[in-house]
């Protein structure tokens, strides 16, 4: 079966690669040619179940290969409750008021 | 000069730097003007170099030049891996191989070209140009270390580090007509050596003769902390079995790596190589190893997926090359891994992330897993059944023109057919010039078992004896 346009799309978004349309074409004909090649590895006469004791251990968990959103990618508004041009907005530190009690912010404010 | 040569005359306290240094010229000559072949990426500056002569110590690589490829790291000099994205990259720290030659006297001259991250056959996959063969500069000099192998045909310098994932110092040896070997997996350490097929991936040795393969290799060999897979068994006394007889020894000779396809004339240098063994004491007996036919697809699932994975490093934040105005992180990874990768390697990481992707995995990674371990215990039963090593063409070619497989990837891996064998049932393999066809050099190959590099070195050596003798 031929790999699609769509799947070789998906497959450089997973692998953070992007491609101009174009690319895209001329990749998704490289793979399917280099898949026929492959595809040799179905034939392949295997004895059933395991058989030594790398292939006898636990199968590792696997991701199900759908793209997700990067952590780093988050908007200001996920990472805290509160902000203003660009910087967060945090409580005042009571400390910072230690030196300055004649015209510091009041307690809660924030600066 | 050999190795021997130089380090007895620097030991002795009368060779200084001078033969690193004429190295350096060497190569500061030939690599400048139109002759250039582009095998080096950067050098040592003369001063530098005089300085390291200074401070080496005295040992089995007193005062030998040797040239480093660039996936290696070193402190003093960038490591690029042939690719934009780690244009101008130093490494803090150093690999154990390059360590190791340090501490036994030896020299760095400079680093050498490669196919960028080692993916390639030709070295035409280089972000900085690819190396031209030194014996017909319009053919290629193999791949991926092409840049070791082109170092050392051309005299620049007696020896030079590679690494082999599936063929990449054996290759582009035989293409050049120098030695070209690849130990044991575990043998050597791959701590400093970027990643590319971490369960593939071996450090190896170019050099002009057998028996200073088997001295580089010696030194650099042996447990290393840094690398939990590198072995502790004891590194034999491979230069004292360069020189050991072949009487009585068995030459397996699988009959898949000489299929009806094989290009005449090296099957015929082949053939006269066994001969020149047979006359030398050896017994050649014919074995096959059937599945010999599944070894591409097999090694080219494995390999890609492992650089699908190892390559995910490489975005923009941690390494070298960043792609500039990218609004949001995503964006900094996707810009800077596409415009910083070269199209090969785009290629082999969008394969890898396929064959590993769900709904996949099991008709590829999964399968080739099973097939290595095939074609492993295939391997293992000959070597029970009586075979000392194997012997086989490194190439089913000659060195190829430059430009002649490019546009056609599936052409070009199928280069590597007789050898990644050896890296997918973890065995040292070495490649012996046998000949010339048209003035092209021809390799041939032995393959030892697990941990028996005694064996092959004292193979190797008997048939570059035997050649000689035939010159």
């Amino acid at each position: 079966m031929a790999v699609e346009r769509s799947e070789v799309t998906r497959i450089a978004a997973l692998a953070k690669l992007e491609f101009e349309d174009h690319d895209i074409e001329r990749m998704t004909e490289e793979l399917n040619d280099i898949l026929e090649h492959f595809r040799v590895l179905q034939q392949v006469d295997l004895p059933e179940g395991n058989h030594d004791a790398r292939s006898a251990a636990p199968a590792p968990e696997r991701r199900p290969g759908t793209l997700a959103r990067d952590e780093l990618s988050l908007s200001l508004s996920d990472l805290a409750p509160s902000h203003e041009e660009g910087f967060f907005l945090v409580p005042r530190l009571p400390a910072l008021d230690a030196g300055t009690r004649d015209g510091g912010a009041g307690e809660g404010e924030n600066p | 000069m050999s190795i021997r040569e130089i380090r007895e005359a620097f030991n002795a306290g009368s060779g200084g730097p001078e033969a690193a240094l004429e190295a350096l010229a060497k190569i500061v000559r030939g690599e400048s003007g139109n002759g250039s072949l582009n095998a080096f990426l950067c050098t040592v500056p003369e001063d530098a170099l005089s300085e390291q002569a200074a401070r080496a110590p005295t040992g089995r690589l007193g005062g030998v030049p040797v040239a480093v490829k660039d996936n290696l790291a070193t402190s003093d000099l960038c490591t690029t891996c042939g690719s934009k994205i780690l244009e101008g990259y130093v490494s803090p720290y150093e690999a154990t191989a390059v360590r190791r030659l340090r501490e036994a006297g030896a020299l760095v001259v400079g680093k050498t070209n490669m196919d960028e991250f080692a993916m390639g056959s030709s070295n035409e996959n280089s972000a900085f140009g690819p190396v031209r063969n030194p014996v017909d500069l319009a053919r290629v000099p193999g791949g991926s270390s092409g840049g070791s192998a082109a170092a050392v045909a051309a005299g620049y310098v007696p020896v030079a580090l590679g690494s082999d994932t599936g063929g990449s110092v054996r290759q582009p040896a035989s293409f050049c007509g120098v030695v070209g070997v690849k130990p044991t997996y575990g043998r050597i350490s791959r701590y400093g050596l970027v990643a590319f097929g971490s369960s593939l991936d071996q450090i190896g040795v170019l050099s002009r003769s057998v028996v200073d393969a088997a001295e580089v290799l010696g030194v650099i060999s042996g447990h290393d902390p840094r690398d939990s897979t590198s072995s502790e068994r004891e590194v034999p006394d491979l230069v004292g079995a360069c020189s050991g007889d072949v009487d009585g020894l068995v030459i397996g000779v699988p009959e898949e790596y000489f299929p009806d396809t094989l290009d005449v004339q090296v099957r015929a240098r082949c053939e006269a190589a066994l001969e020149r063994m047979e006359a030398a004491g050896a017994t050649v007996r014919r074995v096959s190893l059937p599945h010999t036919r599944y070894a591409i697809p097999t090694y080219y699932v494995l390999a890609t997926a492992e650089a699908s994975s190892n390559l995910a490093r490489y975005d923009g934040v941690r390494y070298g090359f960043r792609a500039p105005e990218a609004a949001s992180a995503e964006a900094v990874y996707c810009r800077t891994r596409s415009s910083g990768f070269g199209a090969e390697v785009k290629r082999r990481i969008i394969l890898g992330t396929y064959a590993l992707s769900a709904g996949y995995y099991d008709a590829y990674y999964g399968r080739a897993q099973r097939v290595r371990e095939r074609l492993a215990c295939e391997f293992a039963d000959v070597f029970a059944g009586g075979v000392d090593v194997l012997f086989t063409p490194t190439s089913p070619t000659v060195a190829f023109p430059l430009g002649e497989r490019v546009a056609d990837p599936v052409s070009m891996y199928l280069s590597d057919v007789f050898t990644v064998t050896a890296n997918l049932a973890n065995l040292p393999a070495i490649s012996v010039p046998v000949g010339e066809v048209g003035g092209l050099p021809v390799g041939g190959q032995f393959i030892g078992p697990a941990w028996g590099e005694s064996t092959m070195f004292r193979a190797a050596a008997a048939l570059e004896r035997a050649m000689e003798g035939s010159a």
